[in-house]
């Protein structure tokens, strides 16, 4: 009975379409203008041939010969669902839907499969209900015993589109933004890689100006290549350029991965069919060959996408290697490697565990600067349709959080791919083909809005009965929705003090609580530009060393911060000359206190170090503190920090007499109490203070 | 605004009344005496005084204290001749030499309570609350059991945001007048300033039952429901007050937050707009009408209403960050950001987020 109502209701579904009598490609039904019947036929037969190849028919190649026939004879059931079919298989896949419904509605017994091709039409174009309908009535014409995979596959499909009609009751507030024709064509742009704040990226697209000029000829498309765009000038987008070799070659070229301050990129290369992983280093401007990445990463089984963390120590990847050794490849999973300092290698190749990694294939894989949220796609899950992007935290004790789906309209029921969030964690991008694009796909900024700002109302009341004024309430200010990410990004140039020359330094960054070091980078000796991510939950300590020159200190406390914070700075370094002077951020005092916290052990080794270097150095410490508190205080507490560093220079086996301590109290600021009044935010009027507590270091003699 | 009552000079008032029934011999002196008394004060000083009275009876405040000047020269620890000029220089507004002159009947009557408490009110009107809490508590060393020391005492500790002890002098002197509904009210709002919103409803309503027409109490009830979420509840009361007092832009403004809160946007932009209506200038009514607009995403009115608010009051940090919220959905990012920082500048903390969350240093950088 219910197969009975369904069959009802599909009939009226269709046919709610008016039926039309079908007119097949025979001669005997164009005996007027037999010319033009042969010249569709040939167009028609041209376009089934293209579709015989196995596995990979051309339907992009296909589908304007069948429209030219299509102009001629419009009513045939065979030649509208191959234009449906061309369609779904193209970009262009919402138009696939009208033709599978007329090829139903001029002859519904053309394929026993027709109401499957109806439902994946309803399905991408997101009419979930009906898409769910021709899914159930497909399925009551699969016999269960020899066709159960394809029952499955239709189950998968219908609660694709359960899933969907849910994320879409409830869409993510973005704003979807085309990134304009200094990056984006009429050709396909897709699969993004960027800095971790976005001011350099790296994209693959099939253009004429592909390495080689070449086309594939299996598709009918330009050879993939690598190009790139920033927006270092001005803040916009340069016009795209191709990276050129080693990047490209004549075949497919596309970059998968680059890390966080873009001195590394990875690189796919087809391997004949294996697919593998290849590495890049960018030195002086100029990015090396690609070299392949160990055994261990490119198994005899095929990887793609693949991600550095931003501290640079884990890369994760996706592989279809089986879970045992020399099984059948598997569907498409992530993993994460290692680097082994010691052996300076990738190691301990970890499988994701089955909370994030599904049955189904997961691909296109980043990790954000924070280093704990995972953005990858997946069929799996509660994908709305084809891979949607998801998003996974990983906690302290190393575990994953159950994947949410990022929702629509960043997911549509159609591929969701190459999703990336720049550090301040409102940015984002992602290929995407819509309408209003330049042509084929295109690459689209996403701007996530997280929550709606609450307003704040303003309320008064007159609180005490003879007092006759009205009291404003307190004004309650909404919650903060954290939506943004708890990291800090420290970028810049690094040059020569005097010359202003860009220097190749080292940045090593330090856990000031731990003492350790977490990292090490460097700038690039072309132009002085680094790059350094700070995840939230550290106080951290970073010194910037390069040969014949003083060190650079800087300070960065995140274990406080909620906000993403970005810090642009320029880093001269001074040679070390008499008179130079430097402050040393990462010596720490406690409030009104002069003994030195633990905190501080590295940069005073660091000094300790430089002074063992330069026997020749003669030095004075210095003290400074900001204008809060009396002049007195101010001084005595700054030159009994000056001393407690000296103090501990010479329980270093420092000679005394080449140190000297002063305190200078509040008479130095590096801020003016003028400049800090002028200042309208707390938050910067703390840091100016911040700035002028200080322990600074000057050479007297070398 | 009819909720603003003119209490100083109503305080004066009382106290000359209060004043002239405690000094029935004076009084008596003045209507029938004209020779020395019993108390052995100077006759042409008695009379000096009595003339003084007379003048003050009649308004002629110069004259009265021109006579009383001239008693104390002749008398000068003439009591109630200090007495009376205090209150003639209240009444010619001289209220450093009004309280010269309660200092010096003090210093012939020490335990003179109700000058303490004059005392107190003067210290209090120069808002100095520490000192007019000082005086309020000597006048209740020498006078314990009157209610309006204990009530007085408590607004200053309000004031100063000692709320504990503010709800313990309200209750004292509600101990000692049943049905004083002012310091009912008041209590209710030192416990709402506490925190403690059930008491505060609790005594908002003996403030109504103990005088139905105090409209604050019933304005003040709204607003504790509101804190509390019962929205339902806070109209009710805002209702109450508007039959009362149907010209109140507050109680119109307030209500419209009750109303914006349950949900009842429609509704909430009515009473902002009335009470715009009531008063032109009203910043804060234009800023709760920019949140209406920006909850109903209309980001282009909600920027309009907004502006004005600043307009009226420039210090009004809300308006600003509502604006930048409503610049910020408008694509307007640096417009956003300048006001974010501005109303982080007065004291908005949240702005002060959205500045550093939305790049706001780059976008202005960029400028």
């Amino acid at each position: 009975m219910k197969r009975i109502l369904l069959t009802i209701h599909i009939c009226w579904l269709c046919f709610g379409l008016s039926a039309q009598k079908e007119v097949t490609f025979d001669k005997s039904n164009f005996k007027d203008n037999k010319k033009e019947f042969k010249e569709a036929l040939d167009f028609l037969e041209q376009g089934d041939a293209l579709l015989l190849p196995n596995p990979f028919p051309r339907y992009r190649q296909a589908l304007p010969l069948y429209l030219k026939a299509q102009d001629f004879n419009p009513l045939s059931a065979h030649l509208n669902f191959r234009i449906g079919l061309c369609y779904l298989n193209t970009t262009d896949k919402f138009s696939a839907l009208d033709f599978f419904l007329k090829s139903y509605d001029l002859n519904p017994n053309y394929t026993p499969d027709i109401f499957f091709y109806i439902g994946r039409g309803y399905h991408l174009r997101s009419d979930w209900q009906n898409a769910i309908k021709f899914y159930e009535a497909h399925k009551q014409r699969l016999d269960k015993s020899s066709r159960m995979g394809e029952i499955l596959a239709v189950n998968k499909y219908i609660f694709e589109c359960k899933s969907g009609e849910k994320l879409m009751a409830e869409p993510v507030r973005v704003w979807i933004d085309n990134m304009e024709g200094n990056i984006n064509s009429e050709y396909p742009e897709y699969g993004m890689i960027m800095t971790a704040d976005a001011s350099e990226i790296y994209f693959t697209s099939r253009r004429p100006s592909t390495t080689g000029g070449g086309k594939d000829e299996m598709i009918d498309e330009y050879f993939e290549d690598v190009y790139t765009s920033n927006r270092y000038q001005t803040g916009n987008w340069s016009p795209s350029v191709n990276v050129g070799d080693p990047i490209n070659t004549k075949g497919h070229d596309a970059a998968v991965a680059l890390s966080a301050d873009g001195s590394k990129m990875i690189v796919y290369i087809d391997d004949k069919g294996d697919g593998n992983l290849y590495e890049s280093i960018r030195e002086q401007g100029l990015w090396s060959k690609p070299k392949r990445l160990n055994d261990e990463i490119c198994s005899p089984y095929h990887e793609a996408s693949a991600w550095y963390s931003a501290d640079g120590k884990r890369l994760f990847f996706v592989s279809e290697r089986p879970l045992e050794k020399r099984g059948e490849p598997k569907d498409r999973d992530i993993y994460v490697a290692y680097w082994d300092d010691e052996k300076e290698d990738w190691k301990k190749i970890t499988r994701l565990p089955d909370n994030v990694n599904t049955k189904y294939n997961e691909d296109g894989i980043f990790l954000h600067p924070d280093g704990k949220t995972l953005y990858f796609s997946s069929k799996g899950h509660n994908s709305m349709g084809e891979y949607d992007v998801f998003k996974t935290v990983q906690s302290d004790d190393g575990s994953w959080s159950d994947p949410v789906n990022m929702g629509y309209p960043i997911n549509t029921p159609d591929d969701d791919v190459f999703f990336l969030v720049a550090a301040n964690g409102r940015d984002a991008y992602m290929t995407s083909f819509r309408e209003g694009g330049f042509g084929d796909k295109d690459l689209y900024k996403i701007t996530l809005l997280g929550p709606p700002k609450e307003p704040i109302l303003n309320s008064e009341d007159i609180l005490l009965a003879n007092s006759g004024v009205a009291s404003t309430a307190i004004v309650i200010e909404p919650k903060v929705e954290i939506t943004g990410s708890q990291l800090a990004i420290l970028k810049g140039i690094i040059r020569d003090e005097k010359t202003k020359n860009p220097l190749r330094a080292d940045i090593e960054l330090v856990d000031n609580e731990s003492g350790e070091v977490i990292a090490e980078f460097y700038s690039d000796s072309k132009n002085g530009r680094f790059l350094v991510s700070l995840p939230g939950g550290k106080n951290y300590g970073i010194a910037v060393k390069a040969e014949g020159y003083l060190f650079h200190s800087e300070n960065f406390d995140v274990t406080q911060d909620k906000d993403y914070k970005e810090v642009e700075k320029i880093i001269d370094l001074k040679k070390v000359d008499i008179g130079q002077k430097i402050v040393l951020r990462n010596i720490f005092f406690d409030l009104n206190k002069y003994t030195l916290r633990d905190e501080s052990q590295n940069e005073l080794n660091r000094l300790t170090k430089l002074l063992n270097d330069n026997p020749g150095l003669k030095i004075e410490i210095s003290g400074h503190t900001d204008s809060r508190g009396s002049d007195v205080y101010n001084k005595e507490l700054s030159k009994n920090r000056a001393k407690a560093v000296v103090e501990y220079l010479i329980g270093k086996g420092i000679d005394k007499n080449r140190l000297v301590y002063a305190g200078y109290g509040e008479e130095q600021p590096l801020r003016t109490d003028e400049e800090i009044k002028a200042l309208k935010r707390t938050s910067e009027i703390e840091a100016a203070h911040q700035e002028n507590r200080r322990t600074e270091f000057k050479i007297l003699a070398n | 605004m009819k909720l603003i009552r003119p209490i100083i000079c109503i305080c004066i008032f009382l106290q000359i009344s209060v004043s002239f029934g405690q000094q029935d011999s004076v009084k008596m002196v003045v209507a029938k005496n004209v020779e020395i008394d019993s108390s052995g004060i100077d006759p042409e000083a008695q009379k000096a005084y009595n003339d003084g009275i007379s003048a003050y009876e009649m308004k002629q405040f110069e004259k009265a204290k021109e006579s009383f000047t001239r008693a104390i020269q002749l008398a000068p620890d003439f009591e109630k001749a200090y007495n009376n000029r205090a209150y003639t220089n209240l009444a010619l507004k001289s209220t450093s030499e009004a309280e010269s002159d309660f200092k010096e009947v003090l210093r012939l009557n020490p335990t003179a309570d109700k000058i303490y408490f004059e005392l107190g009110l003067l210290a209090a009107n120069k808002d100095e609350p520490e000192k007019a809490i000082q005086f309020f508590s000597d006048a209740i060393i020498y006078n314990a059991e009157n209610e309006n020391y204990h009530y007085q005492k408590g607004i200053q500790n309000f004031k100063l945001q000692n709320y504990e002890q503010a709800i313990l002098d309200f209750s004292e002197a509600i101990n000692r007048k049943k049905n004083f509904a002012d310091a009912y009210n008041d209590r209710g709002s030192a416990y709402r300033k506490s925190d403690n919103l059930d008491e505060a409803i609790a005594d908002y309503k003996k403030a109504i039952l103990a005088n139905p027409q105090l409209i604050i109490a019933h304005n003040n009830l709204g607003s504790a429901y509101r804190l509390k979420g019962d929205y339902k509840n806070a109209i009710l009361a805002y209702n109450k007050a508007i039959a009362l007092d149907n010209s109140n832009y507050l109680i119109y403004n307030n209500r419209g937050y009750s109303r914006f809160e349950s949900g009842d946007l429609d509704g909430a932009q009515k009473d902002f707009e009335e009470a715009v209506r009531l008063n032109k200038d009203y910043a804060s009514a234009y800023n709760n009408i920019a949140s209406v607009f920006l909850k109903k995403e209309d980001f282009q009115k909600a920027v309009e209403f907004a502006s004005l608010a600043i307009a009226k009051d420039e210090t009004l940090g809300s308006a600003y960050y509502n604006r930048g919220v409503a610049y910020e959905m408008l694509r307007l990012s640096d417009k956003a950001c300048e006001d974010w920082l501005k109303a982080a500048s007065l004291g908005i903390i949240i702005a002060d987020k959205y500045f550093t969350s939305s790049a706001c240093e780059q976008i202005i950088s960029k400028q």
